[in-house]
């Protein structure tokens, strides 16, 4: 089994990742913050560490480091939490659902609006889209660090500091991007949210939502925190104000030895290992015509996925064929709805190469061998009957 | 020993100031309140002077919501 699907989730996890887990389980049993006897102070202490670990790798305050279930999760209270009556959101064509949906339901309701700003080759382009869409209504602009399908690399640090220049919040989508690109909140985001199983290689059902503490957000959900029970309000401090109810403890210090592994691995040597390994996977591609690729080049403008499509054959199937061959990727729309609209792929799909820091040159040569075969076979079906 | 418990906003500032005062050698315990203000609350617990802790902690940021000063044992 070789997996390519590391967009979705990255996977295996580092050992040390599944060590930390199992170690949770067994040793930090007590519901973190609530109780004062010694296994609940131990689990809070424990979860304090992970949170101080991620807010380092995103030089964000360890306060405003909140856990969430995923970057859907963080997106929504990013997105819910700061949306008014009358709020106008900015997203991208490249959007994936956990923006867009959230958005698109708030317009149905108190009179949001939402404008969709046309992302092009040139970032200057992609910057004046979304300038033209600013009006003195507009709260937030909500865009991803890198395309979820295309692993295109939008202009995050300029429009930062677009939103900087308007008094807008900016809410980073940085599912695609945490752990391979550099992100923290020196490029200027308000909000960087992001998942934890992705790119950082921790446990499935982990997430956050970083914070500069410039913008107030309602919580998505209220409930116990653990602290000041003896009033009704909502806790206003963070990170309490955004996890009520249990946290996932086991994951959450998971995702701390997780963050570990990602800033001692060094996120630029991940980035080159990916980026090398797609260059060699778009390269070879390229050389087979019955192979549809959606750029025409693999630069440094792109985060480590590669979209593709087989001549004549919907994405599922071929994904399909390639699981039964052994090569685990993913096809259909990735849920990203602008994104294939974008790139005129609602029909089919595409097919979605996304490697790991675990993935080889050999294994990705083996892929491309079986992509060619499958290639092969629906050219010409009666020759491999 | 005169020990005082200072009141502080949530756990994750009471292990902020844990850590804070720690490095600076002065021991002190994260513990639950479940009584007087901030109730299931959270704090830390000093054997020092709890005022001077209180400033300490505000000039990095850390509100101290209350002390609660405990009898001599």
């Amino acid at each position: 089994m070789v997996y390519f699907d590391n967009a979705a989730t990255t996977f295996p996890k580092p050992a040390a990742v599944a060590s930390a887990l199992r170690e949770a389980l067994a040793k930090y049993g007590g519901n973190p913050g609530r109780a004062g006897h010694v296994l609940s102070a131990k689990s809070a202490e424990a979860v304090f560490k992970a949170r101080q670990k991620c807010a380092a790798f995103f030089k964000a305050e360890v306060e405003n480091t909140v856990f969430t279930l995923n970057c859907t999760h963080a997106l929504n209270t990013a997105i819910k939490g700061i949306a008014g009556a009358g709020t106008h959101f900015i997203i991208s064509d490249i959007e994936h659902n956990a923006s867009a949906r959230p958005v698109h339901a708030l317009s149905k309701e108190r009179g949001i609006t939402y404008s969709v700003a046309r992302t092009a080759e040139s970032d200057d382009e992609t910057l004046r889209a979304f300038e033209t869409l600013v009006n003195a209504r507009t709260k937030a602009i909500v865009c991803a660090a890198a395309s979820n399908v295309t692993g295109k690399i939008m202009p995050y640090k300029r429009i930062a500091a677009l939103c900087k220049k308007h008094g807008i919040c900016f809410i980073l989508d940085a599912a695609q991007g945490a752990g391979v690109l550099p992100i923290t909140f020196d490029d200027g985001a308000n909000i960087i949210c992001c998942s934890g199983h992705k790119g950082l290689y921790g446990p499935m059902g982990t997430g956050l939502m970083l914070t500069d503490g410039k913008y107030r957000l309602k919580p998505l959900i209220e409930g116990g925190t653990g602290s000041n029970s003896g009033d009704l309000n909502q806790p206003e401090e963070l990170p309490d104000r955004f996890e009520s109810g249990t946290v996932n403890t086991a994951g959450i210090i998971a995702l701390g030895a997780a963050a570990d592994f990602t800033a001692n691995k060094g996120i630029g040597k991940i980035y080159a290992h990916e980026h090398a390994l797609c260059r060699l996977f778009f390269g070879e591609l390229k050389k087979n015509g019955k192979i549809k690729l959606y750029s025409d080049v693999f630069d440094e403008t792109h985060a480590p996925i590669v979209p593709f499509n087989i001549e004549g054959m919907d994405s599922s199937k071929a994904a399909k064929l390639l699981s039964d061959a052994g090569f685990y990727l993913r096809g259909g729309l990735h849920c990203s709805y602008f994104a294939h609209k974008k790139m005129n792929t609602l029909d089919i799909g595409a097919v979605r190469f996304a490697p790991s820091v675990f993935n080889g040159k050999n294994e990705v040569l083996a892929l491309v061998r079986e992509i060619n075969a499958v290639a092969l076979k629906q050219q010409y079906p009666r020759h491999n009957q | 020993m005169k020990t005082a418990v200072i009141v502080l906003k949530s756990n994750t500032e009471a292990h902020k100031a844990k850590e804070y005062l720690l490095s600076r050698k002065i021991f002190c315990a994260v513990e639950k309140i479940s009584s007087r203000r901030g109730a299931c609350g959270n704090g830390i617990r000093i054997y020092t002077d709890a005022a001077r802790i209180c400033r300490m902690l505000e000039n990095i940021g850390i509100k101290c919501l209350d002390t609660i000063v405990e009898s001599d044992k």
